[in-house]
């Protein structure tokens, strides 16, 4: 458990009298993916290969790398960086919209899918979902308030308090909704989330 | 740290029931049984005190001999000693008693699923 996980745990029960660790950990683990899920901050871009002449509907699979679970597929980018048309309608599942561009023999036909990630089972020893630990950093309040806002919406317990579940709720919200812009933004103050000339970089080749 | 056995429980109720010379008004698989009344009636109200195991802990009288672990978060452990306490009482007829049996198992929910 990293220092941010202690200190959010201790927060939590401050805040939360007569609750339970293990209760405690359940919603964490609840917070954490909600918070990934809604805000696609975590991301991750897999390698894969795929050769014009294969039919088109052939499925490719991926797998991230880090112990995590694909949530939603962002892009698909050949080696040139060109964006490629492509669904997911499983996730972990990738298939072209149309069938991969022809290219020289000798090229490279490994494309990259950058996936939106949360967090899964197994967890470590401890108890404790894995995931980069810099985004419980940043978001730690936020997180915080989903944690307790959680915590608090569960009937007859010591701790429940549905007028101030509430308005942790609508704070944790409000952090999913930041974390989500600032990831698009790529952590950059008043950056767009394109780069000039749009249709340069979306147009199929 | 204290109550952490089943001897634990018993040996405190017994003196909240002012019981602690023998031959005892109440047997010790009297109060276990008590003890184990007390988990069932948790396992509904608190189903979180009991996450990590798949089934709820049942106690035998040879548990109390043998120092077998009660394993309960500190912070609710008074409270099933308040339970086994009450419900001991129950079974007499004096009013007095009603009135303290009902006190000890209302102190027993009250701690399990209020702040007080």
């Amino acid at each position: 458990m990293s220092y941010a996980t202690e200190r959010l745990i201790k927060n939590a029960r401050i805040s939360l009298p007569g609750s339970l660790d293990d209760a405690i950990l359940l919603e964490f683990f609840n917070v954490m993916d909600q918070f990934f899920r809604e805000s696609s901050i975590w991301t991750e871009g897999i390698p894969f290969t795929a050769y014009p002449h294969e039919p088109l509907g052939t499925v490719y699979y991926i797998e991230p790398e880090s112990v995590s679970t694909i949530v939603r597929l962002i892009s698909v980018s050949n080696v040139n960086g060109f964006a490629q048309r492509c669904l997911m309608s499983v996730p972990g599942e990738i298939t072209f919209m149309y069938s991969p561009p022809s290219q020289e023999p000798d090229v490279d036909y490994t494309y990259t899918a950058e996936v939106a990630l949360s967090i899964t089972d197994p967890v470590q020893r401890d108890g404790y979902p894995e995931f980069p630990q810099w985004m419980l950093e940043k978001y730690h309040t936020g997180i915080l308030s989903g944690l307790i806002g959680r915590m608090m919406a569960q009937p007859a317990k010591p701790y429940s308090n549905l007028q101030l579940a509430q308005a942790h709720m609508a704070a944790f919200r409000k952090t999913i909704s930041v974390a989500g812009t600032e990831s698009l933004h790529r952590n950059v103050n008043n950056a767009q989330a394109w780069v000039f000339p749009r249709s340069f970089s979306t147009r199929r080749r | 740290m204290a109550l952490e056995t089943v001897a634990n429980y018993v040996n405190e109720a017994r003196v909240l029931l002012q019981d602690i010379v023998p031959p005892y008004r109440y047997s010790d698989a009297e109060l276990v049984s008590n003890l184990n009344l007390g988990i069932m009636t948790a396992r509904r109200n608190r189903p979180d005190l009991f996450l990590s195991v798949s089934t709820i802990p049942q106690f035998i009288v040879s548990d109390v001999a043998n120092l077998t672990l009660f394993n309960m978060d500190p912070q609710y452990r008074v409270a099933f000693l308040f339970f086994m306490v009450g419900f001991a009482q129950l079974r007499d007829e004096e009013d007095t008693q009603d009135t303290r049996a009902a006190a000890f198992i209302g102190k027993f929910t009250q701690q399990l699923m209020t702040l007080s």
